[in-house]
């Protein structure tokens, strides 16, 4: 019992060291890694790869700032009409501010978003309620058993528009209850479109309310798709609704009042551990994958046909010189944060290679050493010593800190 | 004889134990105030919508208070048998040595249960009135790391305590410091749901390493 | 019968010896008391005896139990009177008889509602706010009231006003001869030891000097005081003087020799004196005088 409070203790020890250690070792030789932003111009077609300051075509030529935005003409159209070197006409389309705003947008997408705490309450707004401002409703909705609308101000039910909906829902065949909630709770945008939910067998809607009545649509996919992220959009180009993240059949967009699914031509595309990017205009779409080390650019017409590829590939983290003494000194890492994951979880990371066993080695030599000068039984260290082989610095630190003093101590040997 | 050892543990922690009641009494009752007076002012969906979306905290002043307990209780349960070594007196009574540590932790650990439960059923209790349930779970959820990690302390602060070389204790201190801060970490709403069932199972395991001390004193490290 | 037995006690602190190969037992029914100077090793045996220390080798046996291992019925019969007279000083005499009396099936009130009826405290007073004596009295009220057959007192006389150690002395004589309990005491104050134990053990740094009954240690070992003829003399008195000083001519020594066995000796070192004097000692002259005054 006591010998097992100790290695609880240790272990405990071996955690927090794991933790502490190799922060405070980022905290010293941690530099920024990169993270390139990737545009595809429609005047050059071709990519431009932006990092920090520096934007460079995938050749390797590098672009002056006017060059750059000449090149980019959705994305700096008020500097270039400023400028006055705005062109008139774009592939022979007219440029006019309208429909240059309307056709550009960025989106972002995170693993952050995907493994995270989601709102289990949403505001419903009325869609089509006559006025030029949307308005917050003064209920809250959740999709359990059924559909309920909660009134904030009475904490209370509000059985009869409950019904109301959860009619319409199981009249569409939903089955409660509902698996993702993605929607715009907020009233600062152009118009509301309801909500997108999948319900319990992972098929799709569409919720809103319009004039106080219920408006479901279930969303016909061409096969079963494994959706685990939605996020919905208020495009001004109303083009689609939202991006709909599947656990590895790719992204698909959906489009405005037909409800077609878009799929974007991105393979290999993993929603836990990929960064995804989207910036469009009238012409174009640039979408990037990104990786630890790596991306890969598609850019697509108007009719999402490829038009060009670009990928790159940089050195990982383990390979940077701090990475390689990270993976050198300690045998492992433990966070608490993880940057593909809004949870909080012991991120256990393994360094790769067998670097790590020099210094494991090392912190093994030191425990010996101790032991030997402290004139302690072998026997009963040999479980700390395979600790310290096996964790290293940490285990060793753990070691000491809870010592092992339950073998009968040998008087030291005397002079 | 265990009704003896628990009237000692009671005599030590009892005005500890009240004022920790009473401040959390304070805390819960200032939270709910605070709750009806933003509600009148703001509207009850506004306040909601801050809470689900903006991740405005209203308890956020309960986030310590399970540490300021643990600490609290830990302390005042062990310090006195340290004054003076006066653990000798408590291992010399007719009882197994490891028996007495662990009654007397069992008992603290209980009394620091029961404060953090009454806590919990009135924070649920007083949510009830604003709040529908799935913003009750979330904020429960949000507190769970908190209340934890004041039990956490608890345990670990009564193994420095008796811990006999100063040394060692702030060694200890060093890792239970490193340690404590994991359910501290500021995070957002629910964030911490996966991790609680590994804290919980740490902390239940932590429940007897105050043994180790207890074993190190009477091995006579000083 | 012996009550305990330590044998082959050797213990280091860190490099520092304490004692090597000691071995002492205190039979039933007696009073032993350990003497010895600050640091020799009196409080390292206490916590051995214990078992809040773990020899380097050896063992102590408290009723055939190793002390490392005593079983709650072994400790029952064990008072404990600890250096300073230690208790649980955030309660008050009422709590603390009421705690301990749940611990012991042979509780005996009596005797330590005697004592705290002699102690001016009002019934709610915290024992930490007590005068050293009155606490004294709450320590060995409880004991007394615990009936144990084996009392170990540490240091029982420190911070005691000469009349209350006198009190403690006396009434803990009577109290062990009459119960016939067996009382293993510690002090470094020698004055009035004499009047309490049957058996004395002296303590040195790393070894016992004197083990024997008391009576037998007072008759045996002795001083001599001599005037030598010529103050220049260089003498050691190896092989019979077990501690020597000497001021000019004046020669204190201490001896378990009788006085014709140190004549005898003189005569054939050849030493000439002018004086020759045996000195009657106490307790406390006996215990410098073995152990020296530095």
């Amino acid at each position: 019992m006591i010998k097992f409070s100790r290695y609880i203790l240790v272990a405990i020890g071996i955690l927090v060291t794991s933790i502490v250690l190799p922060s405070l070792f980022w905290t010293i030789f941690e530099k920024v890694p990169r993270s390139p932003n990737i545009f595809y111009s429609c005047i050059t077609e071709d990519f431009i790869v932006v990092d920090g300051s520096t934007r460079k075509s995938p050749e390797g030529k590098e672009y002056t700032s006017d060059e750059y935005e000449q090149a980019l003409p959705f994305m700096f159209y008020r500097q270039l009409m400023a400028d006055g070197t705005m062109p008139d006409t774009i592939k022979g389309v007219k440029m006019e501010t309208p429909s240059i705003a309307r056709a550009s947008s960025f989106y972002r997408y995170t693993p952050k978003r995907l493994d995270a705490p989601v709102p289990t309450l949403w505001p419903l707004l009325e869609s089509q309620s006559g006025k030029v401002n949307l308005a917050m409703p003064e209920d809250y909705f959740r999709i359990e058993k059924r559909m309920e609308f909660i009134v904030a101000r009475t904490n209370e039910i509000n059985e009869e528009k409950s019904s109301l909906f959860t009619d319409a829902l199981t009249a569409e065949g939903f089955i409660f209850p509902a698996n993702l909630i993605a929607g715009l709770p907020t009233t600062r945008k152009s118009c509301d479109e309801g909500y997108f939910i999948t319900d319990n067998e992972g098929s799709l809607f569409h919720v809103k309310m319009i004039k106080g009545e219920p408006y479901v649509v279930r969303i016909e996919t061409p096969e079963k798709l494994d959706i685990v992220y939605i996020e919905a959009v208020d495009l001004r180009s109303k083009e689609y609704y939202c991006y709909v993240f599947t656990r590895n059949q790719g992204i698909f967009v959906i489009m405005d009042e037909v409800y077609d699914l878009q799929r974007l031509p991105v393979d290999g595309f993993n929603p836990a551990i990929h960064t995804f990017r989207l910036s469009a205009d009238l012409f174009n779409k640039c979408l990037t994958i990104l990786g630890e080390n790596w991306y890969e650019a598609i850019a697509v017409d108007d009719m999402y046909q490829v038009v060009g590829t670009h990928g790159e590939k940089w050195e990982g983290l383990y390979e940077r010189p701090e990475g390689e003494m990270l993976a050198t000194l300690f045998p492992f890492e433990t966070r608490m944060r993880d940057e593909n994951s809004s949870f909080v979880r012991f991120y256990f990371k393994p360094s790769p290679g067998i670097r790590w066993l020099i210094f494991n080695l090392i912190a093994l030599i030191a425990a010996v050493l101790l032991i030997t000068r402290r004139g302690w039984s072998w026997k009963a260290n040999i479980p700390d010593l395979l600790i310290t082989a096996v964790t290293g610095i940490y285990g060793l630190i753990a070691t000491q800190f809870f010592p092992n003093k339950f073998s009968k101590v040998k008087p030291p040997a005397k002079k | 004889m265990l009704k003896s050892l628990i009237y000692k543990e009671w005599i030590k922690i009892r005005l500890v134990v009240w004022i920790a009641l009473g401040l959390s009494l304070v805390a819960l009752i200032n939270i709910f105030l605070k709750v009806r007076h933003d509600i009148l002012f703001v509207d009850a969906a506004n306040y909601w919508y801050s809470f689900l979306f903006r991740g405005v905290v209203f308890f956020s002043i309960l986030k310590f208070l399970p540490f300021i307990i643990g600490l609290a209780i830990a302390i005042a349960q062990y310090f006195p048998e340290t004054v003076n070594k006066r653990i000798k007196l408590t291992f010399h009574l007719p009882v197994s040595e490891n028996g007495v540590l662990i009654w007397m932790h069992t008992f603290g650990a209980l009394v620091i249960l029961t404060v953090f439960l009454v806590v919990l059923v009135l924070f649920t209790a007083g949510s009830a009135i604003f709040f529908p349930s799935n913003i009750i779970r979330a904020s429960l959820l949000t507190m769970m790391p908190w209340f934890l990690g004041g039990m956490a302390t608890y345990f670990l602060v009564a193994l420095i305590l008796l811990e006999p070389m100063w040394i060692y204790r702030g060694l200890y201190t060093a890792v239970a410091a490193g340690f404590v801060t994991v359910f501290y970490t500021g995070a957002s709403i629910g964030a911490f749901r996966p991790v609680l069932m590994p804290l919980a199972l740490i902390t239940l395991l932590l429940s007897f390493v105050v043994l180790f001390s207890g074993y190190r004193f009477r091995k006579g490290e000083m | 019968m012996y009550a305990i037995e330590c044998k082959n006690l050797t213990h280091y602190y860190g490099r520092k010896l304490v004692y090597e190969n000691l071995s002492f037992n205190v039979e039933e029914g007696k009073i032993l008391g350990l003497l010895g100077k600050n640091g020799t090793g009196k409080s390292t045996t206490i916590n051995i005896l214990n078992g809040f220390l773990q020899p380097n080798s050896g063992e102590c046996l408290i009723y055939g139990e190793n002390t490392q291992l005593l079983t709650p019925e072994t400790k029952r019969r064990i008072g404990f009177l600890i250096e300073g007279h230690v208790q649980y000083s955030f309660m008050n005499i009422h709590q603390i008889e009421k705690f301990y009396s749940g611990f012991y099936p042979n509780w005996n009130s009596a005797p330590y509602w005697e004592l705290m009826s002699k102690l001016k405290v009002t019934p709610k007073q915290k024992i930490s706010t007590m005068s050293c004596g009155q606490r004294s009295q709450v320590a060995l009220g409880l004991i007394l009231a615990q009936d144990p057959d084996l009392l170990i007192l540490d240091d029982f006389s420190m911070g005691l006003d000469p009349g209350y150690r006198r009190l403690f002395i006396d009434y803990m004589r009577e109290y062990a001869k009459a119960e016939h309990k067996t009382v293993f005491v510690t002090s470094h104050i020698i004055q009035d030891m004499e009047r309490l134990i049957d058996d004395v053990m002296i303590m040195d740094y790393n070894k016992i000097l004197a083990q024997q009954p008391i009576g037998q240690f007072m008759s045996g070992f002795r001083q001599f005081n001599i005037t030598l003829t010529s103050p220049d003399e260089e003498i050691d008195m190896d092989g019979i003087a077990v501690n020597i000083d000497k001021v000019k001519d004046k020669i204190e020594f201490y001896t378990y020799s009788k006085e014709d066995e140190v004549k005898g000796y003189l005569n054939a070192k050849g030493i000439t004196y002018t004086a020759f004097e045996e000195k009657k000692m106490s307790l406390e002259d006996a215990f410098i005088g073995l152990t020296r005054k530095y």
